[in-house]
C-alpha cells in the first residue's frame, strides 16, 4: 500500500507540494509562537526582576537590637533569606551602621551654625559597592581615631580631604564622641544598586531636609567592633539569582516572598528582632499580569493564524478533491472500501505532517532568534533560550497533524458530492449564518468593551486564579471571520453588474471575464477571501503593533506631563523657583500644585493648579482629549494680565533692608517684646510668602530692618523666583489698650542688596496704594462704649513707600488689667479683585459630583475654600487619574473622582486677599530643550536637596514602556505574522489559480483552435485574477481598515490588563499598509503573470481532451 | 489564379479556385519525440479533399487521424511536406496567418464538443464572430439562424451542462459554421455519442455540407457514418492505405 500512496502522490505532486509548503509554513510559525511565548516569556520576566525591578525584588533584613551576635545573625539572614527565595540561589551583602552623629560645628557655614547641626554617621560597607577615588581605605590601628572614607559629594561640600586633620563627633544618642580622621573619599559603584537601599542616604552621600545629612563614613570592621562605635543592628540585602526562573515558579515564589518576615523571625540567630522588607510579592503579581497579556497578544495573533492557514488548506483540500473525484470513483468502482481510502488518505496526511512536525520545531529556534534580534528585544538585549522544549514539540506535532488532516480528508466526501449547478451563495449563506457570526461578533466585543473599560481584561476563575480572557483571545478572529464571509455577500451583486457587461460589445475577453465572475462566483470566491484575510489580518498586525508603540508615548506623556517633573525638594518652597528656571536645557520651569477634593462614596478627586500661561503650548494635550479644541480651553483658564502690584524689587535682591519707624503713643499697659513684622513678598509666579524678618521697637526711631531672602531660599542651593515684589506688611500688636492712642509706621526707605554687597535704593511706584485693615481678637462692646482698631490713614510716596496711621481702639476693662487684646494690622498692596477662576474638569469628575459645565463649586485650599467655574471638560487630565502612576497612594477605578485643573496664579490672585492664604507649587514641571531632557535629569539627580525618586522624566518612562520585554514581546511577532499571512495568501492563491488553469485548459485550447490569439486566453485569465486580486484587495483594506479602528482599541493593553490612559489612538501607517498591499498582491500577480505567458500547446491539449 | 482576400487579421489569403481541391496534403511526415522511443504519426501522407465534398478519415486509435486533422487545421506544424487549404501554402503562414485561417476559413468540431460551460448555447455559438469583432446585431441574427438550422433554436438559453450529447454537438457544429468557414474539420464528431446519435449528427454534417457548401474532413471509425462520406482515406499507421 505505501507503493500505491507514493504513486498517488505522484500523480498530484505539484498539488501536495503545494499543500505541504502550506502546511510546513502553518506549523512552523505556530511552533515559532509557541517557542516565542515561552521564552520570552521567560526571559521578559528574569530581565524585569534582574535590572528594571531589581530594587523592589530584593529583600531587606534588618536585625533590630545592637547586641546582636552577628556572626549567628549573618547565618540565621542566610537561612532565612533562601527560604524567602523559595530555595533560588542567594547573595547577601551586609551593611552596619552606627546611630546618628553630629558633625562638628566648624563645618557649617556660619549662617547654618545656630540651627541644627549636620547629623552623619558612620558604617560598614561591602567594598564591591563602592569604589575609591582618592586617598585610602581605612585601616584598623593603634590609638582612639578612627579612619574614615568620606562619600565624595559630602567631601565636597564639607570641603574635606585625606589627611591627618581629626574631628569629632558627638554622639547623639549621648555615647561618647568618636574622633576621626578622613582616609580617603568614594563614591558608590552604581548608584542605582540595590544595595543602596541599606544606606539611608540613598548611596547619595548627602540629603538636605530641614537638617542635612552626610555619609555614611565607611571605617574597617575592626575599628566599628572596637566598642568606640555605638551601633545599631546590621542589616542585609538579600537578593537571588534568577537566571533560572521561569513562569512556572511565581506561585510559589510569591508565596515564600509572602511570608519572609515569618522566615526571618523563626531564625535563632534573629530572636532579638528583625524587620523583612520586600516588594517582591507586589512585583511578581503584576509581572504575572503582564504575562498574561503578552501570551494573550500572541495567542490573538495566533487564532488569526490558524484561520488563514486554515482557509489557504481548505483550498488545496478543495482542489484536490476536486482532481482526485474521478479516481476516488474509480477505486470505489473496482472494490476499495471506504476504510481503504481513509487509509491512503492517512497515509498520505502523514507524509504532509511528517516533515512539518520535524522540521518545523528545529526552525522554531532560529525563527525565534531572528525575531528577538529585532527590535526593542535587540535593543534590551534579551537573551533567550531558543532550544526546543516539549511543549513546542508537541504544538509542532499537532499543528502539523492537524493540517495535514485538513487537507486529504475532504477527499473522502468527494466522492458523494453531487454536482449540479454553481448557486450564488453556498448554503450557509443563504441560511444567513453570516449575518448570525456578525451577530455573535458584535455581542463579543461589547462584552470585550466593558470589561476592558473597567477592571482589565484578564479573568478570574472561582478560586480568583488570573487566565487570559478567552472573549479576548476570540474577537478578533471572529470579527475577521464574520468580516471575511460577509465578502460573500458582496460578490453576487458585483457579479450581476458584471454579467449586465458581459452581455453588450463585440468583443470577447471583456464579455468571458464577465460571465466567468457572473455565473462562477464562488469559484473566484476562495482566492478573493483568501486575499481578504490576508491583508485585513496584516492591517490589523500593523496597526495593532503601530498603536502599540503610539499609546507607549502618549502614557509616557500623560505621566510626565513635562520632559521633567521634580515632585518634591528639601530645599525651602520659597527658595525653589528661581533653581530650574536657570538651569541649562530648561526652556520654561512651570510651577504646579496639587491637593485632593473628597467627593461622596469615598472618591477622591485630584485638583491640579498650573500656570497655564507658562505652559503654553508646551503641555501638549492631545486633541481627542477634549471636544473642542484643548488648546482653547487651557486658554479659557488663564486669568486677565495685570500690572503687578506692591513694590518690585530688583531680580538679585539677596537681601533687602528697611527702614521702618513705629511710633506708638502710649495706649495703656502693652506687650514690651517689640512688633514683630511679617513681611509678605510676591514671586512672579504669583505666589505670595510669608517672611518674619525681625521685630521692631515702638521707640519712633528708624530701624535698619534686614529681610534675608537669599538665606529664606537656602542659597545657595535655593534661589527664589525674581524678581520679588512687596505686597504686604502685618503684625499684631498685644496689649491692653484703654484709650486711644494714635500709631505710626513708617517705612522711610528700601535697599536691595546684592550677594556681592552692591546696594541700590528700591522706590515704590508712582501710583502704588495700599490698603490696610485691623482685626482684633475681642470684638468690642458698643454698650461699654468700647472702640474698635482702626486704620486712620496709608499712603505711599517715592521716598516713604508706606507710611500708615492706626490706633489699637479703647477697651473698658471692669478689673485693673482686663483681657488681653490682640490687634491685628494688615496693608496690602492694593490689586484689583480676583475674578472667578476658570476649572477644567474630567468627565469622571463631573459624574462623580454631579457638576456640570458652567457649576460653580468650592474647591478646597489652604485658607479656607475657593470658588471656581467649570469652564470645559476634558477626558484626561496629564498625571492625574489611575493610569497616571502620580505622587501619593495609586487611584483606583473604584477610588477615582476624576480631577479638576486651575491656573495657579488665578488661584493665588484669590487667596492673595486673605490674611496668610497661598497655593505654593508642590512640584515643577520643566519643558526642555528637545534632547535635553536626560541631561537636566542628571544635574537635577545630582543635586543634594533632591531626592532622586522625585524626578519625574518623560523618556525614561517611554523607554521603560517601550523595553517592557513582556509588552514589547508580541509586537516584535505582528510583522512575521503579517509576512506569514502574505505567505500563505500566496500558497492558496497559486493553487487556486493553477487548478482555475488546468480546468480551464481544454477551453483556452477550443478558444485557440477557433482562432483567438495566443495571448487571448493569457490575457482572459489576467483580466479575470486581476480582477479578482483588485477586489479582494480593496474589500481587504476596508476590511482591514474597520476591524483595526474597532479591535486595535480593546486589544492594545498595559501591562497590568487595564485600558491605557490616555485610550489608545489607532494608527494606520499609510506606507506600512502599502507595503503590506504590495506584498500580499507582489505573489499573485507574479503567479497570474508567469501563467498568463505560459506558451501552451492547443494540440496537446485537446488530444488530452480525448482526440486521438 | 490566385486572389488576395483579406482575412480579419489582415494577412492575405489565397482565394478559393475552381477546381482546385480544398485541402491538399502533400508528402506529410510527422513525428513526436525523439531516437529510438519516437512515434512516427505520419509518413509520407498525400491526398486531396475536394471542394464541396464530405470526406471521412478513418483508421484505428492511433492511426494519426488527430494528427492529421490538426495539422490541416493549422495547430500543428509538419516535420515534412506541404498542405494546402484553400490554395494557400500553410507554411507561408506566420502565426496570424494561422489564427486567421482557422477564425474566417475553418470550422471546428471535436469529440469532447469543446462548448465553453458557463455560456449558453447562444453564448457559445456567438464565440467565434466575437473573435472576429461582428456587431452585435448582426452576431444574434447569425446565431439565431444558426441554432434554428440544427434544430435548437429552443434550446438557445440552456448551457452545455443542461443538454443531451447530441444536443451539445449539434451546438458545436452550430458554432463551427458561425463565421462561415470553407472547411469544416471534425474530430470524431460522434464518438462520444450513441450510434442514433451518432447518425443524427452526421446527417447534419451531411446536409450543412450539401446546403452550405462547406468542405468537411471528418475523422471516424464508425462504418455505418462512413457510409454517409462522399470519399473515405483509410490511415493506417501513419500512412494512407486506401482512398475510396
Amino acid at each position: 500500500m505505501t507503493g500505491f500512496v507514493f504513486l498517488r502522490a505522484r500523480g498530484h505532486r505539484s498539488l501536495l507540494t503545494a499543500a505541504l509548503l502550506a502546511v510546513l509554513l502553518t506549523t512552523a510559525v505556530l511552533a515559532t509562537l509557541a517557542a516565542f511565548a515561552g521564552s520570552v516569556g521567560d526571559a521578559g520576566l528574569r530581565h524585569a526582576l534582574q535590572t528594571r525591578d531589581a530594587a523592589a525584588a530584593s529583600l531587606v533584613i534588618t536585625a533590630e537590637g545592637p547586641g546582636t551576635d552577628r556572626a549567628e545573625a549573618l547565618r540565621a539572614a542566610r537561612r532565612g533569606a533562601e527560604q524567602s527565595f523559595d530555595g533560588l540561589p542567594v547573595t547577601l551583602r551586609q551593611f552596619d551602621h552606627s546611630g546618628p552623629y553630629a558633625l562638628p560645628r566648624g563645618l557649617q557655614p556660619p549662617a547654618a551654625r545656630e540651627g541644627e547641626p549636620d547629623l552623619t554617621e558612620l558604617a560598614v560597607a561591602d567594598r564591591s559597592r563602592v569604589r575609591l577615588s582618592k586617598g585610602d581605605w581605612p585601616a584598623a590601628g593603634p590609638g582612639d581615631v578612627i579612619g574614615v572614607a568620606v562619600p565624595e559629594a559630602a567631601a565636597k561640600q564639607l570641603k574635606l580631604v585625606p589627611g591627618p586633620r581629626v574631628l569629632t563627633l558627638t554622639d547623639r544618642l549621648g555615647g561618647p564622641a568618636v574622633r576621626i580622621r578622613v582616609t580617603g573619599t568614594y563614591r558608590p559603584a552604581d548608584r542605582n544598586d540595590p544595595y543602596w537601599q541599606l544606606d539611608e542616604l540613598g548611596g547619595r552621600g548627602v540629603r538636605k531636609d530641614s537638617f542635612t545629612t552626610y555619609g555614611p563614613l565607611l571605617t574597617d570592621t575592626a575599628a566599628f567592633g572596637s566598642g568606640r562605635i555605638t551601633q545599631d543592628g546590621p542589616s542585609w540585602l538579600a537578593t537571588a539569582d534568577f537566571s533560572s526562573f521561569g513562569a512556572d515558579r511565581i506561585g510559589p515564589l510569591r508565596t515564600a516572598a509572602e511570608n519572609s518576615q515569618a522566615f526571618l523571625a523563626a531564625q535563632p540567630g534573629l530572636k532579638g528582632g528583625v524587620m523583612a522588607r520586600t516588594s517582591l510579592p507586589d512585583v511578581l503579581g503584576q509581572l504575572e499580569r503582564a504575562l498574561l497579556v503578552s501570551r494573550a497578544t500572541l495567542l490573538i495573533v495566533s487564532l488569526q493564524l490558524v484561520l488563514l492557514a486554515a482557509y489557504a488548506l481548505l483550498l488545496v483540500a478543495r482542489l484536490l478533491s476536486t482532481e482526485r473525484a474521478g479516481e476516488t470513483q474509480v477505486l470505489l468502482a473496482r472494490g476499495a472500501s471506504r476504510g481503504r481510502l481513509a487509509a491512503l488518505s492517512a497515509m498520505e496526511a502523514l507524509l504532509l505532517a511528517l516533515p512539518a512536525a520535524v522540521c518545523a520545531p528545529l526552525l522554531a529556534g532560529p525563527l525565534t532568534r531572528l525575531l528577538a534580534g529585532q527590535g526593542p528585544l535587540a535593543r534590551i538585549g534579551l537573551h533567550i533560550d531558543t532550544g526546543p522544549t516539549a511543549e513546542v514539540w508537541l504544538v509542532g506535532a499537532a499543528a502539523a497533524l492537524a493540517c495535514a488532516a485538513a487537507v486529504v480528508a475532504p477527499a473522502l466526501t468527494a466522492a458523494t458530492a453531487v454536482r449540479g449547478r454553481a448557486r450564488a451563495l453556498p448554503a450557509p449563506l443563504r441560511a444567513g449564518a453570516d449575518v448570525g457570526l456578525l451577530v455573535v461578533a458584535a455581542v463579543a466585543f461589547w462584552q470585550l468593551d466593558r470589561r476592558t473599560s473597567g477592571s482589565g481584561a484578564l479573568s478570574g476563575d472561582r478560586e480568583g486564579q488570573l487566565g487570559i480572557d478567552p472573549l479576548l483571545v476570540v474577537a478578533p478572529a471572529l470579527a475577521l471571520l464574520a468580516g471575511t464571509v460577509l465578502t460573500l455577500r458582496l460578490l453576487p451583486p458585483a457579479a450581476k453588474l458584471a454579467e449586465r457587461r458581459a452581455a453588450a460589445g463585440r468583443g470577447l475577453t471583456a464579455s468571458l471575464v464577465g460571465w466567468q465572475l457572473s455565473r462562477r462566483p464562488l469559484r473566484g470566491a476562495g482566492p478573493v477571501l483568501l486575499l481578504v484575510l490576508a491583508v485585513a489580518m496584516g492591517m490589523l498586525a500593523i496597526g495593532q503593533g503601530a498603536s502599540w508603540d503610539r499609546s507607549q508615548d502618549d502614557q509616557a506623556d500623560f505621566r510626565a506631563g513635562a520632559p521633567v517633573r521634580v515632585l518634591g525638594s528639601g530645599t525651602v518652597q520659597f527658595g525653589q523657583g528661581g533653581v530650574y528656571d536657570g538651569m541649562p536645557g530648561v526652556r520654561a520651569a512651570v510651577p504646579a500644585a496639587r491637593t485632593g477634593l473628597g467627593l461622596s462614596g469615598g472618591r477622591q478627586a485630584t485638583v491640579l493648579a498650573l500656570d497655564t500661561q507658562l505652559a503654553g503650548t508646551e503641555l501638549q494635550l492631545r486633541d481627542d482629549l477634549a471636544d473642542a479644541g484643548p488648546e482653547g480651553l487651557l486658554k479659557a483658564l488663564r486669568p486677565q494680565r495685570a500690572a503687578r502690584t506692591g513694590v518690585p524689587l530688583p531680580d538679585d535682591t539677596a537681601r533687602l533692608v528697611l527702614d521702618v519707624t513705629l511710633r506708638a503713643a502710649e495706649d495703656g499697659p502693652y506687650n514690651e517684646a517689640g512688633t514683630m513684622i511679617t513681611l509678605t513678598f510676591e514671586d512672579r509666579y504669583g505666589v505670595p510668602y510669608r517672611l518674619q524678618p525681625d521685630t521692631v521697637e515702638p521707640d519712633g526711631k528708624p530701624h535698619a530692618m534686614t529681610v534675608d531672602l537669599a538665606g529664606a531660599a537656602d542659597a545657595p542651593a535655593g534661589r527664589p523666583a525674581g524678581p520679588l515684589a512687596l505686597t504686604a506688611l502685618e503684625f499684631d500688636e498685644v496689649g491692653y489698650p484703654d484709650r486711644i492712642a494714635s500709631k505710626r509706621l513708617t517705612i522711610g526707605g528700601m535697599r536691595s542688596i546684592t550677594a556681592d554687597g552692591a546696594t541700590r535704593v528700591v522706590t515704590a511706584a508712582k501710583g502704588l496704594a495700599w490698603e490696610a485693615r485691623t482685626t482684633v481678637s475681642a470684638e468690642p462692646d458698643p454698650g461699654k462704649k468700647e472702640l474698635p482698631p482702626a486704620i486712620t490713614a496709608v499712603g505711599s510716596s517715592v521716598r516713604t513707600p508706606l507710611d500708615l496711621s492706626y490706633h489699637t481702639g479703647r477697651a473698658v476693662f471692669d478689673e485693673e488689667w482686663g483681657a488681653e487684646r490682640t490687634v491685628g494690622v494688615r496693608v496690602a498692596a492694593r490689586r484689583a479683585e480676583a475674578a472667578l477662576p476658570a476649572a477644567l474638569a474630567t468627565d469622571r469628575f463631573l459624574e462623580s459630583s454631579a457638576a456640570k459645565p458652567g457649576s460653580v463649586i468650592e474647591v478646597p485650599m489652604p485658607g479656607g475654600p475657593v470658588k471656581v467655574k467649570i469652564a470645559g471638560v476634558l477626558r484626561g487630565i496629564p498625571t492625574t487619574g489611575p493610569g497616571a502612576g502620580g505622587p501619593g497612594p495609586a487611584a483606583t477605578p473604584a477610588t477615582d473622582g476624576g480631577a479638576l485643573l486651575l491656573d495657579l496664579r488665578a488661584v493665588n490672585r484669590v487667596l492673595a486677599a486673605r490674611p496668610d492664604s497661598a497655593l505654593p507649587p508642590t512640584e515643577w514641571w520643566l519643558f526642555t530643550e528637545p534632547g535635553t531632557g536626560d541631561r537636566v535629569a542628571t544635574a537635577l539627580r545630582d543635586r543634594a536637596e533632591i531626592d532622586p525618586t522625585q524626578i519625574q522624566v518623560r523618556d525614561e518612562i517611554a523607554e521603560d514602556l517601550h523595553d517592557d520585554p513582556l509588552g514589547a514581546g508580541p509586537q516584535s511577532v505582528l510583522l512575521a505574522v503579517a509576512l506569514a499571512a502574505a505567505a500563505l495568501a500566496a500558497v492558496g492563491f497559486a493553487v487556486s489559480t493553477v487548478g482555475a488553469l488546468r480546468e480551464r485548459s481544454a477551453e483556452f485550447a477550443v478558444l485557440r483552435a477557433l482562432g483567438a490569439p495566443r495571448r487571448r486566453p493569457a490575457r482572459l485569465l489576467a483580466a479575470e485574477q486581476s480582477l479578482l486580486i483588485g477586489l479582494a484587495l480593496l474589500i481587504g483594506l476596508a476590511l482591514g481598515a474597520v476591524l483595526t479602528r474597532a479591535v486595535v482599541p480593546l486589544i492594545v493593553l498595559t501591562g497590568q490588563a487595564t485600558q491605557p490612559v490616555p485610550g489608545v489612538l489607532v494608527e494606520l501607517p499609510a506606507g506600512r499598509v502599502a507595503l503590506l498591499v504590495a506584498g500580499v498582491a507582489t505573489a499573485p500577480v507574479l503567479i497570474v503573470a508567469a501563467l498568463a505567458l505560459r506558451r501552451g500547446d492547443p494540440a496537446t491539449a485537446l488530444r488530452v481532451q480525448g482526440g486521438e | 489564379m490566385t486572389e488576395g482576400i483579406s482575412s480579419h487579421s489582415g494577412t492575405t489569403v489565397a482565394a478559393d479556385r475552381d477546381g482546385e481541391p480544398m485541402v491538399r496534403v502533400e508528402n506529410l511526415h510527422r513525428s513526436y519525440g525523439c531516437g529510438a522511443a519516437a512515434v512516427h504519426a505520419l509518413r509520407g501522407v498525400s491526398f486531396d479533399v475536394p471542394r464541396g465534398e464530405l470526406t471521412a478519415l478513418k483508421g484505428r486509435s492511433g492511426s494519426g487521424k488527430t494528427t492529421l486533422l490538426n495539422l490541416v487545421g493549422g495547430l500543428d506544424s509538419p516535420d515534412e511536406g506541404r498542405i494546402t487549404v484553400g490554395g494557400t501554402d500553410l507554411a507561408g503562414l506566420g502565426e496570424d496567418g494561422l489564427l486567421g485561417l482557422r477564425r474566417d476559413r475553418i470550422g471546428f468540431v471535436f469529440q469532447s464538443f469543446g462548448l465553453i460551460p458557463i455560456l449558453t448555447a447562444a453564448e457559445n455559438v456567438g464565440v467565434p464572430m466575437r473573435l472576429r469583432r461582428t456587431d452585435p446585431k448582426e452576431r444574434e441574427e447569425r446565431v439565431e439562424l444558426l441554432l434554428a438550422m440544427v434544430g435548437l433554436a429552443d434550446h438557445a438559453a440552456q448551457r452545455p451542462g443542461e443538454l443531451s450529447g447530441g444536443q451539445q454537438q449539434r451546438v458545436a457544429i452550430a458554432r463551427a459554421l458561425a463565421n462561415r468557414p470553407a472547411l469544416l474539420i471534425a474530430d470524431e464528431p460522434t464518438g462520444q455519442l450513441d450510434a442514433e446519435t451518432g447518425l443524427a449528427v452526421m446527417e447534419l454534417l451531411r446536409a450543412v455540407v450539401r446546403g452550405e457548401g462547406v468542405t468537411a474532413l471528418v475523422a471516424t471509425h464508425d462504418a455505418q457514418l462512413l457510409g454517409l462520406a462522399d470519399r473515405v482515406l483509410e490511415l493506417n499507421d501513419g500512412h494512407i492505405v486506401e482512398q475510396i
